[in-house]
């Protein structure tokens, strides 16, 4: 059986045009995806969590759910995090999980895009759709990114490539990529400019100044560069972690901000976030929705508070102020600094997760689920804040991890 | 060597992932750091051989691999042997200072630690 238009639960690029081949419920064949994405895919079913564990033991699900539930009730303050690798229903009953425990709750784009969020909430975010990009944009900007190797369909589907209804190819599309190293993506470029690491603030602000009259001291290649995206028809800047993770952090979303918001001055222009994990937006999206926050949100005053650097999963650790841990659908031991790791150790913490991960190895409590995407379906949030239907392509007897959540919520009010 | 480190995603980085993160393959796509040739013919170095890289926060051995990379950088991709070079401060932000690291490189004739020697490393005595 062929499953045409199914959406791809890697990245936030969300490629809904997927056609994966199935035979006696297993995948034998993908087609259009890239190539995480038919490696997640093909491989879905190895290195699966076989069984639900307590302490290293096999154990049923109803017992592995309600240890967790244990845990999690008897803990004074209790991390939920992750979230970013499921659907919108599962992140909508974690919130809602970490409401009923008086929780702290945070998704990973607190060590992704947070500073992302924070440089929006200051200076606002000139937004478009990928489909306008694709149908207008004339001169795209990757800055601090790197499409090639993280979001390997993007500029095929959305940018540099397709046919476009005003901008055919990438003959009529000037593409420019701002970088600290020669990437992949650096070589697809028409113009490639590279900065030296934690110059990012610095440089956007002169240009910023320069759009103002006033930047003298910018290079001339980064004058050249504002004068085209001031006589663009219509622009778009992309920019990824090389903004966020450098120092500066949200500062420098802040300035590539403004920086745009300024543009439209003299045309229309545009800019998006790389998001990386597929729904790590409809993370940001649902908890937002709910609680008024998208990220680092606590529950211990029985409302909703959010304050990064308090309540972010990273700092929790770091302090040790959490004496129980519910991670879904993320592997904080492989993505956090290894500092963080040991106090996920000694505290009791409860995995979920379809595949063995590093923090299921040193989990108290490993429950596994389906694959959200590839095993239940779901709605997921795209780069660009699309929401788009996650298919089911092949069954299995596992749990969603909506389903789990929800059984856990059921015991904690019982 | 002193050289400012760079972490990111990679191709082989996410197909790996996705296999395992237990897999010998995951082990030899992200337990790497890339290297200008210039430098690591400075250090002796040959493309393969391993090298210890040093933070203020930890140490980790990884393969280099030659890169067009600058000279005064590396790039190692995401994943537990990056993590091991970076600190848990973020400012207020939530998020680690994980680009942009001063770290000391030196050829080494120690091995890659494996997931589990790193865990054990790490987290030994304490789950």
């Amino acid at each position: 059986m062929i499953h045409e238009d199914v959406v791809c639960p890697f990245c936030g690029c969300l490629c809904d045009d997927i056609a994966v081949t199935t035979e006696d419920n297993m995948i034998t064949d993908v087609k259009n995806g890239c190539a995480i994405s038919k490696s997640k895919f093909m491989n879905h079913h190895l290195n699966l969590l076989e069984s639900a564990l307590v302490d290293n033991m096999k154990v049923s699900l109803d017992e592995a759910v309600g240890r967790a539930v244990e845990i999690l009730t008897n803990a004074d303050n209790p991390l939920i995090y992750g979230l970013s690798s499921t659907e919108c229903e599962a992140q909508r009953h974690a919130i809602h999980l970490a409401e009923l425990l008086g929780a702290t709750i945070d998704q990973t784009a607190s060590v992704c895009h947070g500073p992302t969020i924070l440089g929006t909430q200051d200076a606002g975010c000139v937004k478009c759709t990928l489909g306008e990009v694709k149908n207008r944009a004339d001169l795209i900007i990757y800055w601090g990114c790197n499409p090639a190797e993280a979001h390997i369909r993007h500029f095929r589907r959305y940018s540099v490539f397709p046919e476009g209804l005003f901008r055919k190819s990438k003959k009529e599309r000037e593409v420019v990529v701002v970088d600290v190293r020669n990437t992949a993506s650096a070589r697809i470029a028409t113009t490639f400019l590279q900065i030296a690491p934690g110059t990012d603030f610095e440089t956007i602000s002169l240009m910023r100044a320069y759009l103002k009259g006033k930047g003298d001291a910018l290079p001339d290649e980064f004058k050249n560069l504002v004068e085209r995206m001031k006589r663009c028809e219509f622009g778009i800047m992309f920019f990824g972690l090389g903004l966020t993770m450098s120092r500066g952090k949200h500062l420098n979303v802040d300035a590539a901000l403004r920086l745009v918001r300024d543009l439209n001055e003299y045309t229309k222009f545009s800019i998006t976030p790389m998001r990386g994990h597929y729904n790590v937006a409809g993370a940001g999206s649902t908890m937002a929705w709910i609680t008024g926050y998208p990220f680092a949100v606590n529950f211990s005053m029985g409302y909703p508070v959010s304050n990064p650097g308090e309540f972010s999963a990273v700092d929790v650790l770091a302090r040790k102020e959490c004496d129980a841990a519910l991670i879904i659908a993320s592997d904080p031991v492989a993505n956090f600094p290894a500092e963080s790791w040991k106090h996920l150790a000694d505290i009791p913490t409860i995995v979920m997760d379809p595949k063995v991960s590093l923090t299921s190895r040193i989990a108290k409590v490993s429950i596994p689920v389906a694959t959200a995407g590839i095993e239940a379906e779901g709605t997921a949030y795209r780069m660009d804040g699309i929401p788009l239907r996650l298919k089911k392509v092949v069954d299995t007897t596992r749990l969603s991890d909506a389903a789990v959540l929800s059984r856990m919520i059921e015991k904690v009010r019982a | 060597m002193k050289i400012v480190l760079l972490s990111g995603r990679t191709t082989k980085q996410g197909v790996t992932a996705e296999i395992g993160k237990t897999s010998d393959d995951y082990l030899q796509n992200v337990a790497v750091i890339q290297l200008n040739p210039t430098l690591m013919e400075q250090m002796g170095a040959k493309d393969g051989d391993t090298v210890e890289v040093q933070t203020a926060h930890g140490s980790a051995v990884v393969m280099c691999h030659k890169s067009d990379i600058g000279e005064n950088m590396g790039f190692i991709p995401y994943g537990p042997w990056a993590n091991l070079l970076i600190g848990t401060e973020t400012q207020g932000t939530g998020m680690p200072d994980s680009k942009g690291v001063e770290a000391e490189l030196k050829k080494t004739d120690k091995n890659v630690e494996s997931v589990d020697e790193l865990l054990a490393r790490i987290v030994e005595g304490r789950k």
